[in-house]
């Protein structure tokens, strides 16, 4: 009797152990799949790709690129998502996270010139794809930071936007051609 | 008396004498001011790439930025001055690399023709012909980069990016002087007029905006330079839109007076609201095309500051050249105190232009053979007799030297650097000029392909290439793969071209391998989330093809590429193992019950049989 009333115990336990979902894994192997997983304690920041620029230029546009899946009719290739901040990262290895996650196409290249990744196309949009005066730039918090972006340290709460200009950066709030 | 006078004639003598000897010694002193700095630079990259004083700049290192904006410049820098370096290295990953970006639809880009000018350049600079480029030397460059540049609808896209693809377009088809074929979709005047056209209201050019930009004004010239001479009159827009006829030589001068204009008062420019030293290489570039010496004009002489007073300003300790002394509260990242690859490079290409205008050569960009001496007198002679030549000439004495002029081929012209002189007192004596018609080079005329020889030195490296290969050897492999298509015959040649045939195949293999794990990382195993064990086969199958890689080869991978099949890999590992956990934890708990419920039943039996006997009892 005593018997199978422990049989019984280990059996419900089995069950709870199968219904609960095992995972047998070490430490590490828990971080590093569970890395980019938002917690209370992790440090995020936000990005958002957009290229509504274009939408007010389509005649400049290259025919080839004219259709939905490249230049979404709201302008807006990334809506504004969090992710999670690791340390030392900069704001290349957040927008190739991004990229990856969401399937997005992309294009960089290093430059030695510059010791920074240069992202010359995304979501099939390129450097040139929209007029001699288009391609990508980035902001953060508001900003256009004059250099690469694999230079660029982010910090907690940091606000990331990858926008589509076509007029080098005018149309799109940046005034470096301005400063004489 | 007598001693006195000798005295007097052995002081002018000396004085003399000193005058001249300073006088060649300040040249001399530019000269080697010139060559030093150059120097400079050289051993600065050497460093930069990890490469020995007397070791190849173009080393394996470097090889891997060839073909981009970062690599090509420095190897036309060095050709122009003569140095082979590793010019055949660069130019065997070149060509394997111009091979494979064809082989996609957009060959070198979708949009940037400049692209296909920079490595044109490049080719030429290192010995190799743009217009057989690939392993089959089907690959014209300068067609399909220049005047045949179109996109799919058959459109001309040689200004899709802007200006800077006209203007790179036509110092391209000028560095042979390369003929454009009748039934091309651009001329060589449409590509003239595109740049006129662009002309801003002061004279300058600028990549947008109003304001003249020393640099583009600056590559505009230098495309232009070649026209001076000519008495063609291009008729364009200005920038109200009306329409006016000018020779190139009038835009060039209004360009000049731009560039004096922008220029300050250390010798140097500001671009985009900073104060460079790459603006002023590029107009050093462009002075040095017109054949004008940066040293002697005054437009271009501030106080007592030069052009190469402007550049020398940027020279750091460790022989590079720096981008600015301004700190940017923007940019912390580009330190002014520390020398800057593109900094350097151009200043590469400006120092060598001088250094070329000094030894009579021709321009940084004409790449055809040098002149002869006799075409080299000739063009002396004519200069002096423009020099002799004032408004009160007869029309006689103008006709003959302009006649003298016109035994200068038509094509050397442009090296006449006073000729605008002539031009002048022509105009004003009411003399005709002649027609003008250069003789351009059709195909490949005019390139002479190198011959190279497989020396033992190439034979000891075929041999000591280890058996298994990684993308370590690239640059060797297809150095040594190049040298033996080309070189002569020679005994084993057969032996050798079979082991490089392999090696190149082997490598190529890695190449696409590497290529085809990335590709599938990036479509097969994202998003995260959704990986599930059904993904296994998959996730392992790729998993094995990149433990398959040797480990140099892995680490060319990106950081993320990595990270992200190794999370994959755990996961789904993860997933089965607890699959079959759950397996054997259900068979065990199955067991338990069956033998739980054996156990009740027979406990029961034996219950029923014990009452039974009692019964029975």
């Amino acid at each position: 009797m005593k018997k199978d009333l422990f049989a019984i115990c280990i059996v419900i336990f089995i069950l709870a152990l199968v219904f609960s979902g095992v995972k047998i894994q070490s430490v590490d192997e828990y971080y590093l799949v569970h890395i980019d997983d938002i917690t209370p304690e992790s440090q995020t920041v936000f990005l958002t790709i957009r290229c509504d620029t274009i939408l007010d230029n389509w005649q400049q546009l290259d025919p080839a690129l004219r259709y939905e899946k490249y230049v979404p009719s709201d302008g807006v290739i990334l809506k504004r998502h969090e992710y999670v901040l690791r340390d030392g990262d900069t704001v290349y290895d957040i927008l190739d996270r991004a990229i990856r996650h969401n399937k997005i196409q992309m294009e960089c290249a290093y430059s030695v010139n510059y010791a920074s990744v240069y992202v010359k196309g995304i979501n099939h949009l390129y450097e040139f794809s929209c007029g001699e005066l288009s391609g990508w730039m980035y902001t953060v918090n508001g900003i256009f930071p004059n250099y690469g972006c694999s230079k660029y340290v982010l910090r907690d709460g940091d606000e990331i936007v990858w926008s589509y200009t076509c007029d080098l950066g005018r149309d799109v709030g940046c005034d470096w051609g301005m400063q004489k | 008396m007598k001693r006195l006078w000798i005295v007097i004639f052995m002081f002018f003598g000396i004085t003399i004498c000193c005058c001249g000897s300073l006088l060649a010694s300040a040249q001399q002193d530019i000269s080697s001011r010139i060559s030093s700095a150059i120097d400079g630079i050289i051993e600065w990259k050497k460093d930069d790439v990890g490469s020995e004083k007397d070791g190849f700049l173009l080393n394996d290192e470097f090889l891997t930025q060839a073909g981009t904006t970062a690599g090509d410049w420095y190897p036309i820098a060095l050709g122009r001055l003569g140095i082979t370096d590793n010019a055949t290295g660069y130019l065997a990953v070149l060509n394997d690399l111009i091979d494979k970006r064809y082989a996609t639809k957009d060959k070198l880009d979708r949009a940037k023709a400049t692209e296909w000018h920079r490595i044109a350049l490049a080719t030429l600079a290192s010995g190799g012909n743009p217009r057989r480029v690939g392993e089959k030397g089907s690959i014209d460059l300068i067609a399909d980069g220049t005047y045949d540049r179109r996109d799919e609808n058959g459109d001309g896209i040689l200004g899709k990016q802007g200006i800077n693809g006209f203007i790179w377009g036509l110092i391209t088809l000028d560095s042979m002087y390369y003929e454009v074929p009748k039934d091309a979709f651009y001329s060589r005047d449409d590509i003239i007029l595109n740049i006129l056209n662009r002309r801003l209201a002061d004279g300058g050019w600028a990549l947008t905006g109003e304001e003249s930009d020393p640099d583009i004004t600056a590559m505009a010239l230098q495309a232009l330079a070649p026209y001076y001479n000519s008495e063609k009159n291009y008729e364009y827009l200005d920038a109200s839109s009306e329409t006016i006829i000018k020779k190139a030589r009038q835009a060039i001068d209004d360009g000049l007076s731009v560039l004096s204009e922008l220029q300050l008062e250390d010798g140097d420019f500001s671009s985009w609201g900073t104060v460079n030293s790459e603006s002023v290489s590029q107009v050093i570039i462009a002075l040095c095309s017109l054949g004008i010496d940066p040293f002697n004009d005054e437009r271009f002489i501030k106080g007592e500051k030069t052009l190469f007073d402007g550049l020398m300003k940027y020279k750091n300790s460790d022989g590079g050249f720096l981008h600015s002394f301004v700190f940017d509260n923007d940019n912390p990242t580009a330190d002014p105190a520390k020398s800057n690859s593109m900094a350097s490079e151009q200043a590469l290409l400006a120092l060598t232009s001088l250094k070329r205008l000094k030894e009579g050569k021709r321009r940084l960009y004409d790449f055809r053979p040098e002149q002869s001496e006799e075409t080299k007198t000739l063009i002396k002679r004519t200069q002096e007799e423009i020099k002799g030549l004032d408004e009160f000439s007869p029309n006689s004495e103008i006709q003959r030297v302009y006649d003298l002029y016109n035994t200068v081929s038509a094509s050397e012209r442009s090296y006449v650097t006073n000729y605008a002189y002539l031009a002048e007192l022509m105009e004003f004596a009411g003399l005709e000029f002649a027609e003008e018609e250069i003789e351009y080079n059709s195909g490949d005329a005019g390139i002479i392909t190198p011959i190279t020889y497989f020396t033992e030195s190439d034979k000891r490296e075929c041999e000591s290439l280890p058996l298994t290969l990684t993308g370590e050897y690239r640059a060797q492999v297809l150095r040594l793969w190049q040298k033996i298509i080309c070189c002569e015959d020679f005994q084993d040649k057969n032996y050798y071209y079979i082991k490089l045939e392999k090696a190149k195949n082997e490598i190529d293999d890695i190449a696409a391998e590497t290529e085809y794990i990335k590709n599938e990382i990036k479509n097969k195993l994202y998003p995260f989330d959704s990986i599930s064990l059904k993904d296994r086969n998959t996730v392992n199958s790729i998993y094995e093809r990149f433990i398959a890689l040797s480990e140099y080869d892995r680490g060319a991978f990106e950081k993320s590429d990595v990270e992200g099949l190794i999370k994959a890999k755990k996961q789904v590992d993860t997933l089965f193992a607890a699959t079959v956990t759950v397996i054997v934890l259900s068979v065990v708990a199955l067991g338990i019950i069956i033998f739980v419920v054996l156990h009740v039943r027979k406990r029961k039996k034996e219950k029923l049989s014990r009452q039974m006997t009692e019964s029975e009892e």
